[in-house]
């Protein structure tokens, strides 16, 4: 059970590795807008029906 | 060759009976597009079409509309889109955007409209697809597009006028730093949760190892190595984790009230010196698994209540948003106008205020005549006539008339502002609730300390660990947590609920307030009324005249003043042309419609045409004016007196099922108004309202309210301005929608819904949720006196109290969320 010294460590790494991922997302503001993103996976990538809409106004 | 006769026809393509854009039901005379099967309700709907098909994006939107199954919204004519121009100034740029990246900036804006994911998606792309913008991010639940753009490209102004015109009104998203703010302390608080939840659940699967190894035993090295690796992880969660609940408890102390987080405090600071005490003696319990899942479940329950809070705080703020941020500068009359922002405008300065703008300052006209909208502040349904030195005040609006004014009291000057100002004194006297709750809080609190220290020193003979044991176990089971979660829980479940049928509560404490409401006042114009006029009878003294009805409509659809909407609305307007139309403010319109010579106006506007109603007629329409509290709007054609329309502001459909549901409620309900006393008596008598008061000023009302906040609680219900010093001093102050900003910030509860019904349903909604609330607290003092006792008797471990303890937390929220 040794390996026990090994493990517990590196589970505290892991553990710390999670959280600092999980601090950066929330500083990027990943967790402010829980409510829109899961409309979000509705919609398709509609091409623009004319040649010349989509183009950029000036 | 010819068709035989016996062919069936064809059958005809069927024309589609609902608008293309909107899906409501077509009128009788459709606006076509240039397909056959392109109808719309109305120009606006028809313009947000085309547009969507000029930017190619009106395929998808329609489909994924279709496929989500959401429904159409009518888009309302936008009548100005130069005011957008205003997006390019740099006084806009300085006062709303924040510099972004790579020299980029960010704007943010509410939107107007948004009610589905189909917006989303078109609003969305129509903003990447303005050359300048960068990025687009709509918001749903709060209605806010982030636009981050290059400055140089000015791609506002254009963005606002396309937005607009599909029916998305944009308005710039003021209080943008206190919202930075607010959204920097939920980072934080979230971070606070993130490492109390990583650094406490690898805590419980040491204690696991732990408590398994007292049953099994377990080699003291590796006790060791999990006891140390819990007191390491323990330290984020103390020393960063559960600060706030640190520097809750030593404020309160300093300011001498014992309040919930002390005990809280306590608890983990004695768990956590006498852990580590254990740790290095090498004897006894530790607790660092209790502590950190305390702080956890406790942090967890701070962002519950926050997101509620912070839920309400952002709808009030985008109601904010709709008021105009500019006006027109003039250097000289006559000259040209050149629009600013609001704030630059200064006494003295000249300002042009064109027909349909509020008006922005308190000031005197200098040049041009007009019909002022004074409702705001006098709630009179009809508009005045103003002209040259004459006061106007900042909030009214412009119907008919260009005006020049000459500003004398601008922001916070403004009578306005001083009625607000009312409005927040009113407001700050109104805590004596809180001071309550806070007053039992403390009571419980110190039970709970003499409690724990009894239980030590009962169970101090039987050794120092097993006191300690038992008064930890104490001081975390009967953690008023559920007490402390169950009214804040039940309540900011009600708010959301209410909140998604369009009724928004600003907090906690309205909602108790609202619930014991026993007496309402209520606003007449605009809340039990439609707050617009509309003909509700025609007399007609020649059986002919009814077909003289549609020249007079299609001559009232030239002009914008109220009562010309209201005809032209009521008989569908001849399709003639009018030529020679003239308004003279105060009396009437005169027009040539075809081959007709139309008039339309009030006696003495007849007068001077040579018109006049004979004695009986005069008489049938001033019984007719009397009983249904209305005016009469003379009608003649080509010089013969035609007949009159009766105009009056009509009872809003809802409000007399709604006052007799108040009344079977208990609520006892008194009508106020600033409106003349005949219109007032009728709608009294109508909706059997025993009690009223007409012609009453914004100040006389608040003294109205403020005397009878006797024993009975006293709601308010208002939409104007003229409400707002009584919205806040009254116990419960409810605005209306359709309202000012000022009463929406007066209040304490707005519906987002038209008519009298919503207040109905929030108030049931609040009694609800107070009766939730009761439930609630007694079943956590219920359970926290069953677990103390089970505590104080060495019963139950500490371990087992930080899991009890949530428990019944969990327990008041399953509970709060049952219908």
């Amino acid at each position: 059970m040794d390996v026990l010294y090994l493990l517990v460590p590196l589970a505290l790494l892991f553990a710390g590795g999670a959280l600092w991922v999980f601090i950066v997302s929330v500083k990027r503001g990943q967790f402010d807008d829980l409510d829109t993103p899961a409309v979000r996976i509705l919609f398709d990538d509609v091409e623009p029906e004319s040649d010349d809409a989509g183009k950029k106004e000036e | 060759m010819e068709a035989p006769e016996n062919v069936c026809p064809l059958p005809e393509a069927k024309a589609p009976e609902q608008c293309v854009h909107c899906g409501l039901p077509l009128p009788d005379k459709p606006i076509l597009g240039k397909k056959p099967e392109e109808q719309f309700c109305c120009r606006g709907c028809s313009m947000a079409y085309s547009i969507l098909q000029d930017t190619g994006l009106g395929r998808g939107y329609y489909a994924l509309r279709e496929r989500l199954g959401e429904s159409g919204q009518r888009v309302e004519e936008v009548g100005d889109l130069g005011g957008y121009a205003f997006f390019s100034d740099p006084s806009f740029e300085e006062r709303y955007t924040e510099p972004a990246e790579e020299g980029l900036r960010q704007v943010d804006f509410y939107l107007e409209g948004i009610h589905c994911a189909a917006c989303v998606w078109v609003v969305e792309r129509l903003a990447l697809q303005i050359g300048g913008i960068r990025d687009a991010q709509l918001n749903l639940s709060e209605n806010r597009l982030r636009i981050t753009y290059e400055p140089k490209s000015g791609p506002l102004e254009t963005l606002g006028r396309r937005l607009a015109s599909v029916g998305y009104a944009p308005h710039p998203a003021r209080g943008a730093r206190e919202e930075e703010i607010a959204r920097k302390e939920r980072h934080r608080l979230l971070i606070r949760i993130g490492v109390a939840a990583a650094c406490g659940g690898n805590i419980m699967l040491f204690s696991s190892a732990l408590y398994a190894g007292e049953y099994q035993g377990i080699e003291s090295r590796f006790a060791n190595l999990f006891t140390w690796a819990s007191l390491g992880l323990s330290l984020p969660v103390v020393f960063y984790s559960a600060t706030p609940f640190f520097r809750s408890a030593i404020g309160g102390l300093r300011a001498g009230s014992l309040h919930m987080d002390v005990p809280i405090a306590l608890g983990i600071v004695v768990a956590f010196l006498s852990s580590c005490w254990n740790v290095f003696t090498g004897t006894g319990h530790v607790w660092f698994d209790t502590l950190s899942m305390l702080v956890f479940l406790l942090l967890i329950g701070r962002l519950l209540l926050e997101t509620g809070k912070r839920r309400a705080a952002l709808a009030a703020r985008s109601l904010f948003a709709l008021v105009p941020q500019t006006a027109f500068m003039l250097q000289e009359i006559g000259g040209q106008p050149r629009r600013v922002s609001i704030e630059t405008v200064a006494e003295g300065d000249l300002l042009f205020v064109p027909p349909g703008d509020c008006i922005p300052v308190d000031g005197i006209v200098e040049d041009g005549r007009s019909h002022v909208d004074e409702s705001l502040l006098t709630g009179e349904s009809a508009p005045a006539s103003r002209g040259a030195g004459q006061e106007v005040w900042a909030g009214t609006s412009v119907v008919d008339g260009a005006l020049t004014i000459r500003a004398r009291a601008t922001g916070d000057d403004t009578r306005l502002a001083r009625l607000s100002r009312l409005v927040e004194d009113a407001a700050r006297r109104r805590a004596p609730i809180v001071a309550t709750a806070d007053r039992i809080a403390a009571y419980f609190v110190a039970v709970v300390l003499g409690a724990a220290s009894l239980t030590f020193i009962y169970w101090w003979s039987a050794g120092f660990d097993v006191a300690l044991s038992n008064a930890i176990a104490l001081l975390v089971v009967s953690c008023p947590c559920a007490l402390g979660l169950a009214t804040p829980f039940a309540l900011s479940v009600a708010m959301g609920r209410g909140a998604r049928g369009g009724i928004l509560i600003k907090g906690g404490e309205a909602i108790e307030r609202l619930a014991r409401v026993r007496r309402l006042f209520l606003d007449k114009t605009g809340t039990l009324t439609e707050g617009r006029p509309r003909v509700i009878e025609t007399t007609l003294f020649d059986e002919n005249a009814e077909f003289h009805l549609p020249l007079i409509s299609a001559a009232e659809q030239r002009s914008s003043h109220p009562v010309a909407r209201a005809i032209a609305a009521y008989v569908p307007p001849a399709a003639a042309k009018v030529e020679d139309f003239h308004q003279e403010p105060g009396r009437g319109i005169r027009a040539r419609v075809g081959a007709h010579e139309v008039l339309a106006g009030n006696a003495a506007w007849l007068a001077e045409h040579n018109l006049a109603t004979t004695d009986a007629q005069h008489a049938a329409l001033a019984i007719r004016e009397t009983e249904c509290a209305a005016a009469s709007i003379l009608l003649a054609v080509d010089g013969k007196l035609l007949g009159a329309f009766l105009i009056a502001d009509g009872i809003r459909s809802d409000a007399r099922e709604t006052t007799a549901a108040m009344r079977a409620r208990g609520l006892e309900l008194e009508l106020l108004s600033g409106d003349a006393e005949a219109p007032v008596r009728a709608v009294a008598a109508e909706l059997e309202i025993p009690r009223w008061h007409a012609s009453v000023s914004p100040e006389q009302k608040r003294v109205l309210v403020a005397d009878a906040s006797g024993e009975k609680l006293v709601g308010m219900v208002g939409d104007g301005l003229n409400d707002t010093a009584a919205l806040a001093a009254a116990g419960v102050g409810i605005a209306v929608h359709g309202g000012s900003e000022a009463a929406f910030e007066a209040a304490d509860v707005a519906t987002a819904r038209a008519g009298l019904a919503p207040v109905l349903e929030a108030i049931t909604l609040a009694r609800k949720a107070m009766g939730r609330v009761r439930l609630n607290l007694g079943f956590s003092l219920f359970y926290n006196l069953i677990t103390g006792t089970l505590a104080a008797t060495g019963h139950i471990t500490p371990l087992w109290a930080a899991v009890l303890m949530p428990i019944s937390s969990l327990a008041v929220i399953g509970l709060s969320f049952k219908k």
